[in-house]
């Protein structure tokens, strides 16, 4: 009787989820209530979750509740401790939820809301989720080896150097287009900036209190960073008031780009507890509060989604970036549905705090599944503003026009109807000058927010104040991910140069700490410096950038796990991991041959070049654009580059993951494991 | 004459009834607001205690604290095995810094 129910109610949640889903995928002509994705995203993650995830929990990983974790065996109190599995959870999630669940989505809004949800979710349930999953247990069995380390050992020395390259590349590709992504948001804007300027001595403060005054209480320094970082939003009104002020505080891209990239050098280079960790501490703080702030906002206030399913920019014509849906909107939505990266963390210091393999079930999956929606929310939050509105904001000047009348003409001619007045009177409503040209979706996220944080608490009267808390709290957590990406990429650098000359592998000499700081912020502020010079936005190179590097280490990733599939059971479940490979190799080597040979200017760097030149050879161009146009030609040929780059790394890794998978089919090579013996676990079963 | 006092003493034994009802009533009220109160404060202190502790394990608050546990664990195990003790207890200032160092030398953050 009692399975029968349990049938019947699992029953009842699919049909909810695919009644939901058809809800919002048939729908024609009128508008949908975000509700509606809501429950078809909880419906499908839960259907997921209690029948897939328990599919590769029990037959293909083949968890085993009574053997010994690593925290168990090496427990040492500081790097190994087994700890909760709720609490792990919450490390694990603050670990992986970035701003790409947030930025992604909102951008591949420009297709419309389907094609992102759809990818969203179910990219999420049969991709992403199980890459993080599986690559956890297999690193629990191995002593907590990173995915580098697993790669030489189980495929090839050559994969696991490509597989430690490919995350020095991703990170440095990463952190130009997040730094990007906070120009854009701040350009301009005397409140934003002065809230994220007024964050730094709060870090500092923390950092000392931290430091000297009561050393480690997180909580107490956190409580007083959340107050002050409080009063720093709601001043900004103020200075945004004052002409004196305001002028200080509003910088163009440039002046921004270089304070980001100063930002970044410092963080790397100055001690770790003065301001990387405590401004972690407050971003981890409002993360976890603002997710959940959203998800009760959503569903308190039921917004209506005004966007349509599908636009007309499906044909690859889209403003924001070019190109089609296949591949781009893989590769836009990236984090929110697979990450790659997400399989450093899942083989970094996750596996070495489960206490009972099986945890690694709620841990990796459901985290994953945790931070699709937040991409869904994202979707939700970029999609109930009004489409002229939105592509009002995301739309580059060398698209649209510079002035409010050119481009509300311009986009109203695409058929989204949006007026200069509408524009203008949002602007004043959220307490910005103007929000035309802000490419890089934190904008338009922020006024989604903004729109339902307002609709629950306050009204229009504090439309200006909630936009500025999610600008903050966007902001915040970006720089978050630019100070601790810049300092471990220096260590990785680091780690390359101690090869060649002992000293600079040393950490804490100083020399070595400002040349390799230096060289990371050098790196990526090229890439964010072209970007914000570019008249496209910068985000239509960036991020399909970001995202190509992002899913080669997801395809690395995968490959390496299908590899230990094959060693464990030939064939049979082989497909759990080689499937979702095989569709990202697919988007990863499309979206890379589109991005360098494709005619069409806006999305092709070779043709984009070619452009240029014929423009520089027509003699057509004013004298002042020469110089700019010279060096986006050289920009486009080092992306151009940087592109191929990332092509061979895939076609590397599928080469020779494919040669080994062949070996071990024919039986030229033996399924030999790398695993940690077996040793039982000294746990009382209720642990 | 005796008419009058039964007429009063009804009348004040009808109001001590009334009076001792309400008591009895007020008593019932407040003792149920306790009760109420004391539930709810119970369901809250129930509820917000491990969200609490959830709180300050995933922010670290408890980590030195964890540490201590974990240092006196071991130093208990060694004993019962015959061994000596090992090296003493960082200080919370020493576990602070020296706990950022290795967290922020491997990725930590994601996109």
């Amino acid at each position: 009787m009692k399975k029968t129910l349990k049938a019947l109610l699992w029953i009842a949640i699919a049909l909810g989820g695919a009644g939901a889903l058809g809800a919002i995928a048939l729908e024609r002509g009128e508008r949908v209530s975000a509700t509606w994705f809501i429950v078809a995203a909880a419906c499908f993650y839960l259907v997921g979750y209690r029948f897939y995830s328990a599919f590769l929990a029990a037959r293909v990983l083949a968890l085993d509740e009574t053997r010994a974790t690593p925290a168990e065996r090496r427990d040492d109190g500081r790097d190994f401790v087994p700890t909760n599995k709720w609490v792990l959870m919450g490390h694990h999630f603050a670990a992986i939820a970035g701003p790409g669940p947030l930025i992604g989505p909102t951008l591949a809004a420009q297709f419309g809301y389907l094609p992102g949800t759809l990818w969203l979710i179910v990219g999420a349930v049969l991709g992403g989720c199980v890459q993080d999953f599986t690559v956890l247990a297999a690193s629990i069995r191995r002593d907590g080896k990173s995915l580098g380390q697993m790669a030489r050992e189980e495929v090839s020395k050559l994969s696991g150097m490509v597989a430690s390259f490919a995350v020095l590349a991703i990170m440095i590709i990463l952190l130009a287009a997040v730094a990007l992504v906070v120009v854009n948001a701040l350009r301009a804007s005397p409140w934003g900036t002065w809230t994220i300027a007024l964050s730094i001595p709060i870090a500092v403060l923390m950092g000392l209190y931290l430091r000297y005054w009561r050393p480690g209480r997180v909580l107490e320094a956190t409580a007083i960073g959340v107050a002050l970082l409080a009063f720093a939003v709601v001043s900004g009104q103020w200075v945004a008031a004052s002409p004196g002020w305001a002028q200080v505080f509003t910088l163009s891209g440039v002046a921004l780009a270089m304070a980001l990239i100063l930002y970044g050098f410092a963080a790397s280079a100055l001690p770790v507890w003065l301001l990387l960790a405590p401004r972690d501490y407050l971003s981890a703080f409002i993360k976890l509060g603002v997710v959940f702030a959203l998800a009760a906002g959503i569903l308190w206030v039921r917004p209506q989604v005004e966007m349509p399913p599908l636009t007309r920019f499906v044909d690859g014509t889209g403003p924001i970036f070019a190109g089609g849906i296949f591949p781009f909107c893989f590769i836009t939505i990236a984090c929110g549905a697979v990450s790659g990266f997400h399989s450093l963390i899942s083989s970094g210091t996750t596996p070495k705090m489960i206490t009972r393999e099986t945890h690694a079930r709620m841990i990796g999956y459901g985290s994953m599944l945790l931070e699709s929606f937040v991409g869904v929310m994202a979707m939700v939050a970029a999609c109930v503003l009004q489409p002229g509105v939105y592509f009002a904001i995301n739309s580059p000047a060398g698209i649209v026009g510079a002035t409010a009348a050119e481009a509300t003409a311009a986009i109203s001619s695409w058929g989204f109807p949006v007026d200069p007045a509408t524009m203008q009177n949002l602007a004043r409503l959220v307490g910005e000058e103007s929000l035309f040209n802000r490419a890089g979706g934190a904008p338009s996220l922020a006024v989604g927010m903004a729109h339902i944080f307002s609709n629950t608490i306050g009204g229009e009267r504090l439309l200006a104040v909630w936009y500025h808390f999610a600008i903050m709290f966007e902001v915040l957590f970006i720089l978050t991910v630019l100070d601790a990406g810049t300092r471990v990429g220096r260590f990785m650098l680091q780690d390359l140069l101690g090869h060649f000359w002992k000293p600079l592998g040393r950490t804490s000499w100083y020399p070595s700490i400002l040349l390799t700081s230096g060289a990371i912020v050098a790196a990526w502020g090229w890439f964010l410096y072209q970007g914000v010079r570019d008249p496209l936005g910068g985000i239509n190179t960036l991020w399909p950038l970001f995202g190509i590097a992002n899913q080669l280490l997801a395809t690395i990733a995968l490959a390496v796990m299908t590899t230990i599939l094959l060693k464990l059971h030939r064939l049979r479940y082989a497909w759990v991991t080689l499937v979702p490979a095989t569709a990202l190799v697919a988007v990863t080597m499309t979206a890379s041959f589109q991005k360098m040979f494709h005619a069409n200017p806006r999305i092709g760097f070779w043709a984009h070049a070619q452009d240029l030149s014929a423009q520089l050879a027509s003699g057509a161009l004013p004298a002042a654009q020469v110089a700019d146009t010279q060096r986006f030609i050289v920009n486009d040929y080092i992306n151009f580059g940087v592109t191929g780059l990332l092509a061979g790394l895939v076609l590397i890794v599928v080469a020779s993951t494919g040669l080994e998978w062949l070996k071990l089919l024919v039986g030229r090579r033996a399924p030999d494991l790398q695993e940690t013996p077996y040793v039982a676990t000294q746990y009382a079963e209720a642990d | 004459m005796k008419d009058e006092t039964r007429n009063s003493d009804s009348r004040n034994s009808a109001f001590g009834l009334i009076l001792f009802r309400v008591s009895i009533f007020a008593f019932r009220v407040s003792f149920s607001f306790w009760l109420s109160f004391s539930r709810v404060s119970i369901f809250a202190f129930r509820v917000s205690f491990p969200l609490w502790r959830w709180l300050r394990a995933v922010l670290d608050d408890d980590a030195y604290d964890r540490y201590l546990t974990h240092r006196v664990t071991l130093s208990e195990a060694e004993r019962q095995r015959g061994g000596v003790e090992g090296s003493a207890a960082l200080s919370p200032a020493d576990f602070y810094r020296l706990r950022l160092e290795e967290k922020y030398s491997r990725p930590t953050r994601c996109c």
